[in-house]
């Protein structure tokens, strides 16, 4: 095979690619060591949540759970009435997986006294980009090498893509700019974590019918296995709570069946507060159908703390 | 494979090094054998329908050349029957029975004809399209019929341009195959530096008005009037980015190689009328109807209230074209009302006017760029909405400004500063352009510079979880 030579176009072409490959690798580590700096140094804001729940934490009681967490869990509520302070690692749009890299971040450096983790309705439904709020853990890839197998499931070609000192941070510029102004950490929008809504409900809850059977992600089973295999391992009291929901629903669903019968095997306490009588289907309770109101997680965090007290001091005997 | 994809990359490196690695007779093979492997990505069985237009084409071409007279003619019927034949199936045939149920619904008598469970082919439109191109031009004399199959077959798979276009003829590509392409720097960093504009469009544009535009748009009842409108400027954007991207990436992908495609969009939001508008966007296609079927109508051979009746049915065919739903239907048809509105002004008024106000005041251009706009961006509505139904209930709140603008920061802040860095990069290119590029060629720095900006601006400001284009479904 006549193969073709390298004529001076391709030198020249060769050569000056040489030179613009260097200077994007150049300004990609400048500027991505200048993002990485500012991004830990942040004190508030969403971000910083996830900074503080992976790498900050002390408290003795740590809620986990998605965007329903952070807006059901008091942790001033519970502190005041079982003794143990308390946050809330809930963010929006993360479920189990999330929850499983703070839990192993938490983990590397102390051992909290209880974990309540806050499970939804779908928990383990498989659907297209439910990998995309990963994002929120790819700062953390560098330095925690135990989370990187649940950061990988976000692609093939994850790893490839870390290899710049710019993506983790894409997209979060302007975040990390008012993260580190001044003003922004004087607005103390949250208390431990927790986010207060304060609506209320325009329309009456609806029957809903839950559906029995759905396609599962085994990888969140998975990971709610490990985050159950961790506490048990570790010792750790923790218990799983349904939180309540706005709407009635007259069946039940095919991802908190799973979790029952797994925190059963597991001898974990499992809480369906789904249709908690206090709350479920009160408008005043709910800032939308999905979300309680700062009244509703008044009433679920004095509960959640009663349950504490009495998972606590059931272990301890 | 999404050109915007890891996948799509190092497909690109290979294929090209291999392109010219190869010796030139060996050549279509390799970009045969790549162009099957690009489509069978998406999915592999569909490639059996790509065939079979194909095999039908590259026949029916020989056959119309060796044929005169009144076969010739039936020859070519067959073949585009065969074409339009696949796009019906596969594109139009559950539209239609849809209707079909609607109709005898209306009657109270049930419509039994089944639907059929089956995934529109991606890109059937366009190489649909492109192979209709050839037949007709080897039946009108233009072009000889090719008669190695291997040959054939590429002009219609040609990975670059195979799903989303831009549409070729015959007469700028089939010779292309048969032109031993040299590496050549120039062509090589200009198609490459194409390509970086491409994916700055679709990742940094395209997909961040995605965001919010998908977020509107999915649940327009939820939405005010002020929302609708900036969800609807926005689209008007994301779409330009996405499309005029692919085919950015598209022609600078098959001009590293040497191949020179047709442009597709050359800055169409600053036309400052319809007619102009339909001359920047979506060239090849809109040429494509003026050459096969505007011109086969009558042209502008015929009387007046005929050209305007053709142009409509030629818009209303292009909106068929674009999808089998009755939004994309009237989209067209608005579009026609547009530029048959447009002609008829230019005849019976712009004289008068252009004795009061001169035709080159600055600011007559910038309203005539305002109000073009807004056109385009009332007729989008129908484009992206879901179904009739929510394009009426958006145009009825479009017109009233109460309530609230939904916004999230820092989203609302990224969209504003895309659609800024691409209307200003397009002003000065409209105003400046010769000038900007006589610097931009002749200062190293500056050309180095760019292209790391533009890489960090990817990371910085990428979508990296962003869809495919939308123009694939089509």
């Amino acid at each position: 095979m006549n193969l073709v030579s390298i004529n001076s176009d391709m030198k020249a072409f060769f050569k000056n690619l040489l030179i613009v490959l260097f200077f994007i690798v150049l300004a990609d580590q400048v500027v991505g060591a200048m993002l990485r700096y500012f991004y830990f140094r942040q004190e508030s804001g969403l971000e910083y949540q996830t900074i503080y729940s992976m790498n900050k934490t002390s408290e003795d009681v740590l809620i986990f759970g998605s965007s329903r967490a952070s807006h059901h869990y008091i942790p001033s509520i519970i502190t005041d009435s079982t003794g143990y302070s308390c946050y809330n690692t809930g963010r929006e749009g993360n479920f189990t997986l999330y929850e499983l890299a703070i839990l192993r971040g938490v983990l590397k450096r102390y051992k909290p006294k209880f974990i309540v983790v806050d499970f939804t309705v779908k928990e383990f439904l498989e659907f297209p980009g439910s990998y995309d709020p990963l994002s929120n853990l790819l700062p953390f890839y560098r330095g925690n090498p135990d989370i990187r197998d649940i950061i990988k499931l976000r692609g093939d070609y994850e790893p490839l893509k870390l290899s710049s000192a710019i993506y983790p941070f894409n997209s979060l510029m302007p975040v990390i700019l008012i993260g580190n102004m001044e003003y922004n950490k004087k607005r103390k929008a949250n208390d431990n974590g927790y986010f207060a809504l304060h609506g209320k409900m325009k329309h009456p809850p609806q029957e809903l019918k839950l559906d029995r059977t759905y396609p599962i992600d085994s990888n969140k089973v998975n990971a709610f296995r490990s985050i159950l295999e961790l506490c048990n391992a570790k010792n750790i009291p923790v218990m799983v709570v349904v939180s309540p929901y706005y709407d009635k629903y007259s069946s039940q669903d095919y991802s908190v069946e799973l979790a029952k019968e797994m925190a059963a095997k597991y001898d974990v306490p499992f809480y369906d507060f789904l249709q908690y009588s206090p709350i479920a289907g009160n408008p005043e309770m709910f800032q939308d159908k999905d979300h309680l109101s700062y009244s509703g997680a008044r009433i679920l965090s004095g509960k959640i703390a009663s349950l504490i007290r009495e998972n606590i001091s059931s272990s301890n005997e | 494979m999404l050109f915007n994809s890891i996948e799509f990359v190092f497909f690109f490196i290979i294929v090209t090094g291999l392109y010219f690695l190869l010796p030139h007779k060996y050549r279509w093979f390799l970009l045969l054998a790549a162009s099957c492997y690009f489509y069978m990505a998406f999915v592999p069985v569909y490639l059996l329908i790509l065939a079979f237009t194909i095999v039908v084409d590259y026949f029916a071409g020989i056959y119309i050349e060796n044929s005169s007279g009144h076969k010739r003619k039936l020859l070519l019927i067959a073949s585009l029957v065969a074409n339009i034949g696949v796009l019906a199936v596969f594109k139009y045939y559950n539209f239609i029975n849809d209707n079909i149920t609607h109709i005898l619904g209306n009657f109270g008598i049930p419509n039994n004809i089944p639907y059929l469970q089956i995934l529109l082919p991606i890109g059937l439109s366009f190489h649909t399209f492109q192979a209709m191109s050839y037949t007709i031009e080897v039946y009108r004399g233009n072009q000889p019929a090719e008669r190695h199959f291997g040959i054939y077959s590429l002009y219609v798979m040609f990975y670059p341009q195979l799903v989303a276009g831009p549409i070729e003829r015959p007469q700028n590509l089939l010779h292309q195959f048969y032109t031993k392409h040299r590496f050549d720097y120039n062509n090589v960093v200009s198609g490459l530096r194409l390509m970086l504009w491409g994916f700055v469009k679709k990742l940094f544009i395209a997909d961040r008005l995605a965001i919010y535009v998908n977020a509107v748009y999915g649940n327009p009842e939820e939405h005010t009037g002020i929302t609708l409108i900036v969800a609807t400027v926005f689209f008007a954007f994301q779409i330009y980015c996405d499309f005029s991207g692919y085919s950015e990436i598209a022609i600078g992908s098959a001009r590293v190689m040497g191949f020179d495609l047709m442009k597709n969009f050359n800055r169409p939001y600053l036309a400052q009328n319809i007619s102009e508008f339909w001359k920047k966007w979506h060239i090849s296609l809109s040429t494509w109807f003026k050459d096969y079927l505007y011109i086969s109508l009558g042209g502008n051979r015929v009387s007046l209230p005929r050209v305007y009746l053709n142009l409509f049915i030629v818009f209303l065919i292009s909106g068929l074209w674009h999808g089998a739903n009755w939004t994309y239907v009237i989209w067209g048809g608005l579009n026609g009302i547009y530029l048959i509105t447009a002609m008829m002004r230019r005849k019976y008024i712009d004289q008068y006017i252009g004795k009061i106000i001169p035709v080159n005041n600055r600011f007559i251009k910038v309203v005539n760029i305002l109000i073009t706009f807004i056109l385009i961006c009332f007729s989008w509505i129908f484009f992206r909405a879901e179904s009739l139904d929510d394009a009426m209930l958006i145009i009825s709140r479009v017109f009233t400004f109460s309530g609230p603008l939904f916004y999230y920061n820092p989203l609302m802040a990224y969209c504003i500063m895309a659609i800024a860095f691409l209307l200003i990069s397009e002003i000065l290119l409209e105003r400046h352009g010769n000038i900007i590029w006589k610097t931009y060629n002749s200062n190293r720095f500056l050309r180095y510079s760019s292209y790391v900006v533009l890489v960090l601006i990817i990371l910085l400001f990428g979508v990296f979880d962003g869809g495919q284009f939308i123009y694939f479904q089509f």
